[in-house]
């Protein structure tokens, strides 16, 4: 029940929330399958939690890189007037 | 305003394109996290090997603690330190597995797949900073 929840947010339009979806039922089939032991699949389940900690911060690198950019061009443009 | 931004102009003109708000793009930090990428991706094909996957959970796991370390020596860096403190909390599982007992090969093979993408997302970032 759990899983099928977790599948919904696979379409999600969001790809971290995408790839986190997925990531979370690849190991739970895994476990299910028993391809994973209980402590294997409980380590896995949070790495996710830090992958997710390393994208928001990549996204926060982003930001602050466009914004870089955007403040470069105004300091151009101001050497314009 | 227009004052302060033809000094912040003439500053920019002499040092080229300037960082305001993060640190530069640095060769040393992009090299480190390329070869922890390069190293998880390689890595799979040993999964059922775990004598070679003990040592090579190791030597993950010193590249990761290695990059923390640079990346924590660039001034403005906050977003990558904090990123690659995650990245070591992953390489650490890794570790500890090998040292203390065998990890099955799915789990290798799941573990070395997080580790490449985590260390590629953050790859792409490092590679846009500023010049």
């Amino acid at each position: 029940m759990i899983k099928d929840q977790i599948e919904t947010y696979i379409d999600y339009d969001h790809n971290l929330i995408k790839e986190i979806a997925r990531r979370a039922i690849e190991i739970e089939n895994k476990f299910q399958s028993k391809m994973i032991n209980k402590s294997e699949y409980e380590e896995l389940m949070s790495d996710i939690k830090s992958q997710t900690d390393v994208s928001l911060s990549m996204k926060d690198l982003a930001v602050k890189e466009s914004l870089n950019k955007l403040i470069d061009a105004l300091i151009t443009a101001a050497t314009l007037v | 305003m227009y004052r302060l931004l033809s000094i912040l102009a003439v500053a920019s003109m002499l040092s080229g394109c300037a960082s305001y708000l993060l640190a530069k793009y640095d060769t040393g930090e992009h090299v480190l996290i390329n070869d922890i990428r390069m190293s998880a991706e390689t890595g799979k094909e040993y999964c059922t090997d775990s004598e070679v996957m003990k040592a090579l959970s190791v030597q993950i796991y010193r590249k990761s603690i290695s990059f923390k370390n640079y990346a924590s020596s660039l001034d403005h860096n906050d977003d990558v330190i904090k990123a690659a403190e995650s990245l070591v909390d992953i390489t650490t599982g890794l570790k500890s597995r090998y040292s203390s007992d065998s990890a099955s090969a799915e789990y290798c093979k799941m573990k070395l797949s997080a580790i490449e993408s985590t260390s590629a997302a953050m790859q792409l970032s490092i590679a846009r900073k500023p010049r």
